[in-house]
């Protein structure tokens, strides 16, 4: 585990033609290391969420995937993860997104609003044994609040991408608090991956490793006789 | 597989407790190689892409529109592009985009009355205009659908965007794409997550020079 990644990228394509905006792609860059770098102080957080989701599908529940604009982009390609893997020879597992029907979405805005767009699906959807793994890079979208706390008033287990104030992050990411409404969601979810950047792409970015890991390390105790079924303290 | 990716599973005598630490030390090194190959794209990318950005950006400015596509997880990052260039939010500018993967009525009528591989080729002959940019996502670069619509956008004078990982597949046989990036790296998974900083990565420079 290694957090020292900064300062190498800077000087990288230096000195060549248009170096001016050169360097501006390097700073884009640049500014992806230290959160990116930051996702290996999740790991703990990381593997105590895919082995409580790995518990979950051992008992034949599915996963409810949803997030807002480009969340719900991620919330899509999570499910196409389970239900069609990349790696020949893991098998399917049920996963849906919630965004995938634009009737339904619009529909749902128009009518009770766009606070509930998820809570009404997980409301039709959702049972006890079924996993609700909402993504909101700010920590601030209330349709994914919302989303979780109906999900775990049912009784389902509840994992939350987020991110949002680095600052008072402080480098903590599991369970910790990121900005005024990533709070609320670490009190509304069993498990919290949490980015310190500010920049909702580069919060993207890492969501986007941070579910790959989650779908392979689902797959790791899913194949190990037992280990679902057991309990463990995150 | 699973022992080729995971042989401390296999160690032996590993209970859960082991287990776990071994899954966290797993994911920090994952975490890590992420890091390790944005550097590796940005030195191997780093001019293509702010040149890529720039001719992005004149196409914009001349009326020019995008359109993205990708199957599987590249149909959801497509969706993902064309919603940021769109509504980006905050003091951007919204931009004309539209992913090709967002209409199930559309993508499955062209599958079932022509075939798969003219699902965004024959969209693109219907919305496609010259001046208008074609983005197609392809971990592999050999999918025959995205092939086809490069080769369709081509013809009708867009700029073409590749993004794929490895040597580019057949994306990256002549005549290819006008930008071409492919990601080094045997990973399907790392592949995406870097195209996704490539792809921010050209809107934010767009952005920029717009």
């Amino acid at each position: 585990m290694s957090g020292t990644v900064g300062g190498t990228a800077g000087g990288a394509v230096g000195g060549t033609a248009g170096g001016a905006v050169d360097g501006t792609v390097a700073e884009v860059f640049r500014r992806r290391a230290e959160p990116g770098a930051a996702l290996a102080d999740a790991a703990g957080a990381i593997a105590a969420a895919s082995h409580a989701m790995a518990g979950r599908f051992h008992r034949g529940g599915r996963l409810l995937a949803f997030g807002s604009g480009a969340a719900a982009a991620d919330a899509q390609h999570v499910a196409v993860e389970f239900v069609q893997p990349v790696i020949a020879g893991r098998r399917a597992l049920p996963a849906m997104p919630l965004t995938g029907n634009a009737a339904t979405l619009t529909g749902l805005c128009a009518g009770p609003g766009p606070d509930d767009v998820f809570a009404h699906q997980i409301r039709c959807f959702g049972g006890p044994d079924d996993i609700a793994f909402g993504i909101s890079p700010d920590g601030r979208c209330g349709g994914v609040l919302h989303g979780l706390r109906t999900a775990r008033d049912r009784g389902m287990l509840t994992v939350a991408l987020a991110g949002g104030d680095g600052g008072a992050l402080t480098g903590a990411l599991t369970g910790a608090l990121a900005g005024a409404l990533a709070g609320a969601v670490a009190g509304a979810v069993d498990h919290l991956v949490a980015v310190p950047s500010t920049d909702p792409r580069i919060v993207k970015e890492v969501h986007v490793t941070a579910y790959h890991l989650l779908w392979d390390l689902v797959h790791v105790f899913l194949e190990q006789p037992d280990v679902p079924g057991r309990e463990v303290v995150a | 597989m699973t022992e080729m990716l995971y042989p401390f599973l296999y160690a032996g005598g590993s209970g859960l407790d082991t287990l776990l630490e071994d899954v966290r030390r797993s994911t920090a090194d994952k975490a890590n190689e992420i890091v390790r190959l944005r550097e590796a794209v940005l030195a191997e990318h780093g001019e293509g892409i702010a040149a890529c950005a720039a001719r992005m950006a004149d196409a914009f400015r001349s009326g020019g529109r995008l359109f993205a596509f990708g199957n599987g997880a590249g149909a959801a990052d497509a969706q993902d592009v064309a919603a940021l260039f769109l509504n980006p939010g905050g003091s951007a500018r919204p931009l004309p985009a539209h992913a090709l993967s967002s209409d199930a009525a559309l993508v499955t009528a062209l599958s079932d009355d022509i075939g798969f591989e003219a699902v965004y080729a024959r969209q693109l002959a219907a919305f496609g205009r010259p001046g208008d940019i074609a983005l197609a996502l392809s971990t592999s670069g050999d999918s025959a659908n995205l092939i086809a619509a490069l080769r369709e956008a081509s013809r009708r004078g867009m700029a073409t965007v590749g993004i794929t990982g490895r040597t580019g597949g057949r994306m990256a046989e002549t005549p290819g794409p006008t930008h071409l990036f492919t990601v080094p790296s045997s990973s399907a998974h790392r592949i995406q997550e870097a195209r996704t900083t490539i792809c921010h990565a050209l809107w934010e420079l767009t952005q920029e020079a717009l």
